[in-house]
């Protein structure tokens, strides 16, 4: 069995490892205790101190907060329950016009607004002032309105919950 | 099992993993534990033997798509049919050969016409589990002392099927009438050849008799490698041991694809939205309802079971199309093999996993379940949005590692598939449909450590290889002016997508030659849903032509041509030459109206893959090396990366310019960005009035939330509509 030092994985995280130490992580057999290693690294380089439980995104992480389940941001920011989807209490910018698709896509480029929208979400603000750590040592405050989630979806689709709504009064509508 | 038929021992399997989980009823490996040695050395040997079939077979072919793009598969079977092993190629059809020969089996064909060593068997139908018309499937039964002990396969993607329109990928097929020659299960040959009336239907109803049958000869020299070598095998390591050891092969596959799955991802559901469009109104069709643009509703909900079982479901899956873009569930469950064998599985790959996948029958009279309702819906490239539908598994098993660690196998969204065909009178003075391989080259997805690697990977193919452009110019009267590298085409975030490439041809030679910019797997209108984790996905497929050009004079008067795409906003080929009919862009996916001629130009790009995470979160050092080897624009470097540099001969990143940059973009998301519920708010407004939705997107909604009632239940739910809406 593989095992892969905690200062690997957090190259590899963060885009550093060499190549060859890739391709050798990609070869072997999984280190039994990836997981906790993952979450350790992430504990560390977050400010707040509710226990990683299970990691959503790179950025968004199911924690444990007063005997509840909940989903926070790296930036410090609380969603609410895991059970209920994240996007819902998120900030949106929506691209649903030529002139606000033209701020990403070029002439040719252009996607049809009539067919296509971009819905951009964001972390709302920041609770704590969060300064991310990499391995190189470089500190950024990247978690700043940090956009974490992109969906291009022709108007009408649902923000669908993990739980579907079996009638309209259980699901959380906004 | 011995005395037992085959349909029979089919029958026995299967009780056999109903009652025990395991494929053959195999609770333990005993040829493995035995001796690893020996197992993995047979291993190893068979896949080998298939791997020379494949050199053999693609050497004997004669279309480019084999000889030069190895466009091809050859496999080794059980007698029951499941692949144990397959050789390099097009990975999709391991599934649907070995379905194919269960299907023989299941047929009665052990009984008439009965099998025997020589025997040639073929399908190309949809109906009977095949996928398009022109991916010939084949299959040998391979007898020793006289007993059935496995099967060889071939397929090989022919040039011509004989569809409506010539070549291979029929995107225009208004109903299965149209797809061409039709071989129906049948047994096509037998001591090692072809009867001659298949040659003649061949030579009758194809453009390419020469091609597809030099194709068929091609399969069968794989086969018969593969029988040859096979028997010098079972004498060396006995029978017992191949037959035992080739069934532990599919069951050991089948744990790893478990043992992955349960230790690298977590139980749960995940769902993925997917779109992809089909603008066709106001083009060159076959027939009248075809004038219409489509948009294609494919998505995935994937349910990892506590037993490490996975679920796929297909619910909300929109409508067949007037065209070629309808797969059957069969064919579509088999050709899941191909998603499988990039994202989870890379040892062993063979039938083994499918045993672990169980796919929901797809809603009926949806794309990917279209003849019950619609018997004449056309199949003639069902890979379109079989393709982009399996794409979703690498966004959706690339969050799942994610969770547990696995950083290193992590990748966004695959990129699309356009294909480029030309149909006419070659340099040589014979007639020639058929493929270009520029396809087979996307980027690669961007993976969760760096960036995607350009023109290296393809979803249907791990062969990527899109040919020699030299040998492309033997077989097609086209020269290249550029084959170039796209900048800015794997989408943009912290790690992009492997960049895409652009073929820039000139006609050459010939009196008139069709273009066919085709489907099999692009969009035009829409941009991929694979935004993973903030980042922007790639831009649409938007390909160019000219016609009638002043090219000749311009090549006289030594002036430069086109030779690469050019800025967005700025196309070279609008400004470098003149043309009478100028397309630029030209909405894809499309037929020429009228040949093209001597001089005419083609600008055919191929995508990038997917990205992943907030642009401006990109390592602006990754950025300084995009833009100074022109892989990406000022434009995208400064306004979505948020990166300030200077340009001196070369470009220099300021680091402490590009922070203060990104500041102001995440102060400028502050502006624009609104709580959810605001815009729900209004949003809700715009889906009750129908507001911004073009007639694609509204009868997209209205065939899903119809054939999948519970959908369009929470489609309602959601937006707070009355129980009667409809789009």
């Amino acid at each position: 069995m593989a095992d892969f030092h905690k200062a690997d994985v957090e190259k590899l995280m963060d885009g550093v490892l060499a190549w060859p130490a890739v391709q050798e992580m990609m070869k072997s057999p999984k280190d039994i205790d990836r997981f906790d290693k993952y979450v350790e690294i992430l504990q560390e380089r977050v400010e707040w101190d509710e226990p990683i439980l299970l990691p959503l995104t790179p950025a968004l992480f199911i924690v444990a907060k007063d005997g509840e389940r909940v989903v926070k941001c790296r930036c410090g920011h609380e969603f609410g329950d895991y059970r209920v989807n994240w996007k819902i209490s998120a900030l949106i910018n929506v691209r649903d016009t030529e002139e606000s698709l033209a701020e990403v896509y070029k002439g040719r480029e252009m996607p049809d607004p009539a067919w296509v929208q971009l819905r951009e979400y964001c972390v709302p603000g920041v609770v704590v002032s969060s300064r991310w750590r990499s391995s190189r040592g470089v500190v950024r405050p990247i978690s700043i309105f940090c956009r974490i989630s992109t969906r291009s979806i022709p108007s009408g689709w649902v923000v669908r919950c993990p739980t579907p709504p079996s009638t309209r009064t259980s699901h959380p509508t906004p | 099992m011995a005395g037992l038929s085959l349909a029979e021992r089919i029958q026995a399997d299967k009780e056999a993993f109903a009652k025990t989980g395991n494929l053959f009823g195999l609770e333990t490996l005993t040829r493995k534990e035995e001796d690893r040695g020996e197992y993995e050395a047979l291993w190893h040997i068979l896949s080998n033997l298939c791997n020379v079939a494949w050199e053999t077979g693609c050497k004997v072919s004669s279309s480019p798509i084999a000889v030069e793009g190895g466009d091809a598969l050859w496999g080794l079977h059980l007698p029951t049919g499941e692949a144990i092993c397959v050789s390099r190629g097009i990975t999709a059809h391991p599934g649907l050969l070995a379905d194919m020969i269960k299907n023989f089996i299941n047929l009665g064909y052990e009984d008439y016409p009965g099998f025997h060593q020589g025997d040639i068997f073929e399908n190309n139908d949809p109906h009977y589990g095949g996928i398009h018309a022109p991916d010939f499937d084949m299959a040998m039964p391979l007898f020793y002392e006289g007993k059935l002990v496995a099967w060889a396969s071939a397929v090989t993607h022919v040039s011509d099927c004989g569809s409506v329109t010539p070549g291979s990928v029929g995107f225009l097929n208004p109903d299965c009438y149209s797809d061409g020659l039709c071989i129906s299960m049948e047994k096509v040959g037998e001591n090692d050849a072809y009867y001659p009336w298949y040659e003649r239907r061949v030579r009758s109803r194809t453009r390419t008799p020469d091609f597809v049958m030099g194709d068929a000869r091609g399969r069968l020299a794989g086969c018969v490698t593969i029988r040859e070598r096979l028997i010098e095998v079972i004498e060396k390591y006995g029978l017992d041991f191949f037959l035992e050891a080739t069934q532990e092969f599919v069951e050991d596959s089948r744990r790893y694809a478990v043992g992955r799955v349960k230790t690298q991802t977590v139980p749960g559901r995940i769902r993925k939205s997917q779109f992809k469009d089909l603008a066709m109104k106001d083009k060159n069709i076959i027939l009248g309802k075809q004038d219409v643009d489509c948009l294609m509703a494919l998505p995935m909900e994937l349910e990892v079971g506590a037993d490490a079982g996975v679920r796929l479901s297909l619910r909300g899956a929109s409508g067949t199309v007037p065209f070629g873009e309808n797969i059957s569930p069969t064919a579509l469950k088999s050709g899941l093999l191909n998603g499988y064998s990039h994202i989870v599985g890379f040892d062993m790959f063979n039938s083994g996993p499918t045993a672990a996948w169980d796919v929901e029958t797809p809603p009926s009279g949806s794309w990917a379940n279209p003849f019950e309702v619609d018997y004449s819906a056309s199949s003639g490239v069902a890979w379109a949005p079989a393709v982009m539908w399996m794409s979703n598994l690498y966004e959706v098993f690339g969050r799942l590692f994610q969770m547990r660690g696995f950083v290193e196998e992590m990748a966004a969204g695959a990129a699309t598939t356009m294909t480029a065909e030309f149909a006419g009178i070659t340099q040589l003075g014979y007639y020639l449909a058929g493929l270009t391989l520029e396809q087979a080259s996307n980027g690669s997805p961007a993976r969760g450590f760096a960036d995607g690697e350009n023109s290296a990977w393809c979803i249907y193919t791990p062969n990527a290889d899109f040919g020699n452009a030299e040998v492309t110019e033997l077989y097609y009267p086209i020269l290249y002016l550029g084959r170039n590298i796209e900048p800015d085409s794997g989408g943009y975030g912290r790690f992009r997508g492997g960049l895409g490439h652009t073929a820039v041809w000139m006609v050459h030679n010939t009196p008139g030659m069709d273009y066919q910019c085709g489907d099999a797997g692009m969009r035009s209108k829409v941009v991929s849903n694979h935004g993973m984790y903030g980042a922007y996905p790639t831009f649409p497929d938007s390909p160019s032509y000219a016609h009638d050009t002043n090219v000749k004079e311009l090549i006289d008067a030594q002036e430069p041509l086109v030779h690469d795409r050019g800025p967005a906003e700025a196309p070279t080929i609008d400004t470098a030459i003149k043309a009478r009919d100028l397309q630029s862009p030209a909405p894809a996916p499309f037929l020429t109206p009228e040949p093209l001629q001597n001089y005419d130009i083609i600008v055919h790009p191929i995508s990038g893959a997917q990205a992943m995470g907030d642009p401006v979160e990109r390592d602006p050092a990754a950025i300084e090396v995009d833009l100074n080897k022109g892989w990406t624009s000022p434009r995208v470097a400064s306004d979505i990366h948020g990166v300030v540099a200077s340009h001196n001969g070369a470009y220099t990143v300021d680091a402490a310019a590009t922070e203060a940059r990104r500041a102001e973009i995440r102060e400028e998301r502050k502006k624009s960005a609104v709580p959810f519920k605001e815009w729900w708010t209004e949003e809700r407004k715009k889906v009750a009035a129908k507001e911004n939705m073009d007639p694609a997107v509204l009868d997209m909604w209205r065939s899903s939330m119809e054939l999948s009632p519970d959908y369009g239940a929470e489609l309602r739910s959601f937006w707070d509509l009355p129980d009667d809406f409809e789009f």
